[in-house]
């Protein structure tokens, strides 16, 4: 074995005890079709899909068609609280998703503001604390405050998952600084994964670079013109960029230094007899 | 007996339990799940959990999402 293979080879993302050779995360929204939804989700990678709970009556049966695939998956599911606004309302779908998907994995979203989809830092420490408490592995979609983060390592969450910019905007990565702070002040060991606002590929590259763990995204692959080739791109993306920060970025400077050997040059700096 | 479900008011058959009104309403399998009165309800509680007048049962089922 090479050692290259010997390094890919331990470098799995871990969260809580589950270990995954995918640091992709894809969302299963707003393909094309479920044929789509399916290929895109196999091209990425991904080892983990989030999904949702809404109202429904019996007679609507278009949710079996997912439930279909979700059971042969063989992917870890991870149900997101999207559109809840109180800890109440996030408490009572986490349970309702955890007898239905039948995990204790959970997106926790409370959204604080309707037009930029911004969390809500308080209620989401409120619910991360309960939801702990009650067993549940808390994945929260956070801002990229620093302090927000430390409270939700202090209530129990062991992942962490700051946006990069507004869900469905495709803005990259919006507070560089920000999300620096995060990577270099909160321990190593949390896995920090990019969550909302990933629109291109290169975007998920340089977070990777920044050394983040994992992106989440859904827009981006699902809105693209071919998502199956999209979710590629993303996959060699995250791979790329996750094997630039492990290799170590040179760091940048200002002046030029030539990359080929000076000595020796011929006809160079010849002096005149 | 009216009860509020997924957010409209319906009149229904009066119903003793919520096991009693998701058979009336159809619902089978375990593809759903249940919240009455904006507090989770688990499945083995659907059998002995009383209704009463202007309850609100939410019925949720998977749907996608990012």
């Amino acid at each position: 074995m090479s050692v290259c293979e010997q390094t890919d080879k331990a470098d799995l993302l871990q969260l809580f005890t589950a270990k995954f050779n995918s640091r992709l995360l894809v969302g299963t929204a707003l393909y094309p079709s479920p044929a789509i939804m399916r290929a895109s989700i196999k091209a990425s990678g991904a080892q983990i899909i989030t999904l949702s709970l809404r109202r429904q009556n019996p007679q609507q049966q278009q949710g079996k068609v997912l439930w279909d695939y979700i059971r042969q998956s063989g992917c870890q599911l991870l149900p997101n609280t999207a559109g809840c606004k109180t800890p109440k309302e996030a408490i009572a779908l986490a349970e309702m998703s955890r007898e239905i998907f039948a995990t204790d994995w959970l997106k926790l979203e409370i959204i604080g503001d309707d037009y930029n989809l911004q969390p809500d830092p308080y209620g989401l420490v409120e619910a991360a604390r309960e939801l702990v408490q009650r067993g549940f592995k808390v994945l929260p979609y956070c801002t990229d405050d620093l302090v927000i983060c430390r409270r939700l390592l202090d209530v129990g969450c062991e992942v962490l998952m700051p946006w990069g910019a507004p869900i469905g905007t495709g803005q990259g990565l919006l507070n560089k600084y920000n999300l620096q702070t995060l990577r270099e002040r909160l321990p190593a060991k949390v896995p920090l994964i990019i969550d909302a606002g990933i629109g291109a590929p290169s975007q998920a590259m340089e977070a990777m670079e920044m050394g983040f763990d994992a992106i989440l995204l859904n827009t981006a692959i699902a809105k693209a013109q071919n998502p199956v080739l999209m979710a590629q791109a993303f996959k060699q993306a995250v791979e790329a960029g996750r094997n630039a920060r492990r290799a170590g970025l040179m760091v940048k400077r200002k002046n030029a230094s030539p990359s080929t050997p000076t000595l020796d040059m011929p006809f160079w700096h010849q002096q005149s007899s | 007996m009216r009860i509020n479900i997924n957010g409209e008011n319906q009149q229904v058959r009066d119903a003793n339990t919520v096991s009693e009104l998701l058979q009336q309403l159809g619902y089978s399998g375990n593809r759903f799940a249940v919240a009455l009165n904006g507090e989770f309800l688990a499945r083995a509680q659907y059998v002995q959990t009383p209704l009463s007048e202007n309850d609100m049962l939410d019925i949720v089922a998977p749907v996608v999402g990012g």
